[in-house]
């Protein structure tokens, strides 16, 4: 027997999309293979690493942190990091006085560029609606306990303004070199729901 | 008007499911929702506040009741036809006649 003997019919939604891609293509509108171009770059080739590497340039120089901090989207296009649809980009500096943390109240803006895709409990109504009021409990969950004098800062991004959290740079990393470091850089710590790993880690 | 969208503050959603972490797309029509969402942006079909915009007007109820990426379909379909893309009566056939191919092939 063939091995499609048992493919069930697409559900809906995959018509209703292919509905639309199809009549897209024939507009001119769509170039026919752009479509898992797209998926391509989103699915494999985007990712926290690129804003791990960033994070760990910053840790390494002062200079490429201070024009970081001064304008996030023109010091990125120095990495080579553009925006996809021309959104700036800030990023936020963690210190021992503050600590940022970053939503999408409103749907789900994230720093593509940076981070790759969200995960799915960014985009959930729980995160969404709790983490501007109750961002220590929140950060709590994740595992994070933010001590009572270090204020916490919730960015809310929106589609034009992108935002990354710059974590503190681990203790006992003096000289380690940018490849090292960035290997101490987590998804979370860049989002704020979490803190790099410790030197001792790797 | 506070849409259902405007989620920040509200309050009974429950716990954030932090095992639920995954950043790939869960299934095909997905990954294909977000790309052409992405491409008709770039072809200027809409901008990025029209399809925000459009998101934040469906149904709450439904709004509510259907995954992310439903979210964003909808947007694509609302948007495409009230731009005047193609037209909603354009989309339907299609959808129909893919619907009939796939009946033919299963038979």
């Amino acid at each position: 027997m063939s091995h499609d003997d048992h493919t069930l019919p697409p559900s809906m939604l995959a018509l209703r999309i292919k509905a639309i891609e199809t009549l897209m293509v024939e507009k001119g509108k769509v170039d026919p293979g752009a479509v898992s171009e797209i998926v391509d770059i989103f699915q494999n080739k985007l990712g926290p690493r690129i804003g791990a590497g960033v994070v760990a340039r910053a840790w390494s120089d002062p200079a490429f942190k201070a024009r970081l901090l001064e304008n996030g989207t023109e010091a990125l296009k120095e990495m080579g990091i553009g925006g996809l649809q021309g959104e700036a980009m800030v990023i936020l500096e963690n210190t021992p006085e503050v600590h940022n943390v970053i939503v999408c109240t409103l749907c789900s803006c994230y720093p593509w560029t940076v981070l790759g895709l969200p995960p799915t409990w960014y985009k959930s109504a729980p995160y969404r609606s709790r983490i501007v009021i109750e961002p220590r409990s929140v950060l709590a969950e994740f595992g994070l306990t933010i001590a009572d004098e270090r204020e916490v800062r919730v960015y809310d991004s929106n589609a034009e303004i992108r935002y990354m959290v710059l974590p503190e740079r681990p203790a006992g990393t003096e000289d380690w070199s940018e490849e090292k470091l960035a290997a101490l850089v987590t998804r979370d710590s860049m989002i704020g729901t979490g803190v790099p790993l410790t030197a001792s880690a790797i | 008007m506070r849409s259902i969208a405007d989620m920040g503050g509200m309050q009974g959603f429950g716990p954030v499911n932090r095992a639920d972490d995954d950043t790939r797309f869960k299934e095909e029509w997905e990954a294909k929702t977000f790309a052409v969402n992405l491409l008709s942006l770039a072809a200027g079909c809409f901008n990025i506040d029209e399809s925000r915009y459009s998101m934040e007007r469906m149904p709450p109820v439904d709004y509510l009741n259907t995954s992310y990426f439903e979210h964003w379909l909808y947007s694509l379909e609302d948007l495409l036809t009230t731009k005047g893309v193609f037209t909603r009566q354009e989309l339907e056939a299609r959808i129909a006649e893919l619907v009939a191919k796939e009946a033919d092939n299963a038979a």
